[in-house]
């Protein structure tokens, strides 16, 4: 998913990437008790009445359910904040939600002068791996919206590309 | 916050890896599926040699072939092998292709535990089959392990045991790799209700595995602790209680059923509209039946076991809660009548093998229903009726819905058409043939055969000669199938896109074959 917007106070335009995801934390710990709450029930019944060896099965696969959940989850939440200023551009990426006044910040950060900013799109679409995006600037460069399909990224980088020539 | 350390990438697209390492390396969705599907074929043929084995031997009365210890391994290791080596792992094989296509997605959501969940599977079942070679050959209790017939087994005991926690380890990990795609990594706009039936009756079939793998796994290890640790879990020498285990394993050996079945009915219910040219009737209803199955299947446990010796009351209610599960199913049926109804039908072959499926498995359904009446099960209990039931359930159920599934979306997966007259001769061999190997099995179940036995009584004689007839035919018509797989793999006339022209779904409007990874361009969902 990419959103853009401005910050009416520093005229900065701001892209914002997110990968696409279908359920949030508090829906996916409703699903975790769904199936929770059964599996527990019946282990628990089970081991009260001597049969305890179910239980500990239960929990171990709970906690991988629950493992799996959050890894998926928390790479889910991965934002990347593309800031183009008048003379810089700020590649910003972390699990913040991208806003103007977002506290704690982000957990990477890279600068580019913005006049020799380049955008590039490599690969090719429908081959066996999906297009990668770049943006960088004198010879460093940094991916950006790993998590995207290829439309999405050929769309971000016009996208980004006009902003940078406005 | 730190400073990203911009770097260069000379990376250039390239295709996977070729040779062995591939295949083993894999986490691509499309790679662990094939893998999935044809390690299902391999040991749906090594199950189905088993089952030959056992035909060949009660061809006649008396012992003509194997011994009984070896005969009664054959009936156990075939179970064992087509349950969780055949069934469960060809529709897991199925999702691994499937899902993230159907829901737009461009993989699983957890990759390498996909590689590792797959390749347990080789280990579990070479590890259950090498049994036959300790001492004291392989598991002859039955596949339900009860004890202390099962303990009373030789070496391999603890091997098949370990086996069975390698292939429940497996199902877990893929379950809860099937429940966090589906939940997480659906496309803007595939809403819980729109996604189409196969993906809903696996979430719940994953659902159903997670809530109940741990009470197999937890039996199981009593069962071994019992036999090696000194334990009375199970014993009654030592104030356990054998029954208890019967009661442990069908509360996960149940909603087992359900998990082979219930993929079973997404695949038909995504065929039959296909054929029928005609959306599917009632999908709202479809969704609702297959979690009231999914619920029910939690709170008939005991139909399995009404000959233990339990309270009147407790009869009742399993047999009325069995009885509601008619409820729901009948509802699947009826809508797959519906939406064929005045539809403009055509019967290529995965539309062959679906209504196959609806007419044997409602046969299977009735049967069934025979069965849950605590009273007559008395009658029916261990008897060739419930052989013929489960095997009109799993075989014109499960496997013709996997057949289906393979001949309808082979096209999509190869990019080639498959051959249609071995397709039709597949389905018409293996359909005469099946009904003449498990139909005269009720007749056998109800004038008293008992089943797991290699000899039998000679009024027995002429029904068994005719159900092994059926049984070497629908054997030998399989290796039509994988012929016509191989067939199609290797090249044939290039199927388009969109393969039939009444597919609906994400998948259909990916190439074909797909792109190693799906949707390289964002799908549209209306």
């Amino acid at each position: 998913m990419v959103t853009s917007d401005s910050c009416p106070d520093t005229q900065v335009r701001r892209v914002v990437i997110r990968p696409n995801r279908s359920l949030s934390w508090r829906q996916s710990m409703v699903f975790l008790g769904a199936i929770s709450v059964p599996l527990l029930l019946i282990s628990g019944v089970l081991a009260v009445r001597g049969y305890w060896l179910i239980l500990p099965f239960a929990g171990l696969e709970l906690a991988a359910l629950f493992a799996c959940i959050y890894v998926v989850s928390h790479a889910a939440q991965r934002c990347e904040v593309i800031s183009i200023g008048a003379s810089v551009v700020t590649v910003e990426k972390g699990r913040a939600r991208g806003r103007c006044d977002d506290a704690g910040g982000p957990e990477e950060r890279t600068e580019f002068a913005r006049g020799w900013v380049r955008v590039d799109l490599t690969g090719v679409t429908g081959h066996w791996y999906p297009r990668r995006l770049w943006i960088g600037a004198s010879g460093r460069r940094v991916e950006i919206g790993g998590f995207l399909v290829d439309d999405e990224k050929a769309d971000l980088a016009a996208e980004l590309r006009k902003l940078l020539s406005a | 916050m730190s400073t990203a350390t911009a770097t260069h990438d000379d990376h250039h697209d390239h295709g996977p890896a070729k040779g062995l390492m591939r295949w083993v390396t894999t986490t691509n969705h499309k790679d662990i599926g094939t893998l999935y599907l044809l390690f299902a074929l391999v040991m749906f043929f090594i199950g189905g040699a088993m089952a030959m084995v056992i035909r060949a031997e009660l061809f006649q009365p008396g012992m003509q072939v194997v011994d009984p210890q070896f005969f009664n391994s054959m009936t156990t290791v075939h179970a064992l092998v087509m349950i969780f080596g055949a069934v469960m792992p060809a529709f897991t094989g199925l999702a691994n292709w499937l899902i993230p296509m159907m829901i737009g997605a461009p993989d699983m959501a957890l990759p390498r535990m996909n590689n590792f969940s797959f390749w347990i599977l080789p280990f579990a079942f070479s590890l259950l089959l090498s049994t036959f070679f300790m001492n004291g050959g392989g598991p002859a209790g039955g596949w339900t392990i009860y004890p202390p017939l099962s303990l009373q087994m030789g070496d391999g005991f603890p091997f098949m045991i370990f086996a069975i926690h390698l292939a429940g380890i497996s199902s877990i990990m893929g379950s809860i790799n099937i429940v966090v795609t589906i939940l997480n990594m659906r496309a803007p706009g595939m809403t819980l209700m729109k996604m189409p039936l196969f993906v809903w009756t696996w979430l719940i079939t994953a659902y159903l595995l997670i809530a109940t793998m741990p009470v197999l796994a937890g039996a199981v290890t009593m069962l071994l602790t019992d036999k090696f640790a000194g334990t009375s879990f199970f014993s009654a020498a030592g104030g356990g209680d054998p029954v208890m285990y019967q009661h442990i394993f069908w509360f996960f050996g149940h909603p087992e059923v359900y998990i082979l079945i219930l993929p079973a009915f997404g695949i038909v219910s995504a065929i039959v509209p296909t054929f029928a040219r005609k959306p599917l009737f009632g999908y709202s209803s479809m969704v609702y039946a297959t979690a009231s199955i999914a619920f029910l299947s939690f709170i008939v446990w005991a139909h399995h076991m009404f000959t233990v010796g339990m309270p009147v009351v407790g009869e009742l209610f399993f047999m009325y809660a069995t009885m509601m599960i008619a409820v729901p199913t009948g509802v699947k049926v009826f809508n797959w009548v519906s939406t064929m109804w005045k539809g403009s039908m055509t019967f290529e072959t995965p539309m062959l093998f679906a209504v196959g499926f609806i007419i044997m498995f409602t046969i299977g359904g009735f049967s069934g229903l025979m069965l849950a009446i605590a009273p007559a099960d008395f009658q029916y209990h261990d008897t060739y009726f419930v052989v013929a039931h489960f095997h009109y359930v799993l075989v014109t159920g499960a496997v013709y819905s996997i057949m289906a599934a393979a001949y309808y979306w082979l096209p999509k997966w190869t990019g080639n058409m498959y051959d249609e007259k071995l397709g039709q001769m597949h389905f018409w061999i293996s359909t005469v043939s099946v009904n003449v190997l498990f139909f005269p099995q009720h007749f056998l179940g109800l004038a008293g055969m008992p089943r797991r036995i290699p000899d039998y009584s000679v009024q027995f004689t002429d029904w068994n000669m005719i159900s092994s007839i059926g049984g070497f035919v629908f054997g030998v018509s399989q290796l039509m199938f994988a012929y016509v797989v191989y067939k199609t793999i290797r090249g044939g006339e290039k199927a388009t896109d969109q393969v039939w022209e009444g597919a609906h779904g994400l998948e259909w409007t990916l190439p074909s074959p797909p792109p190693y990874h799906s949707f390289t361009e964002a799908p549209e969902v209306k």
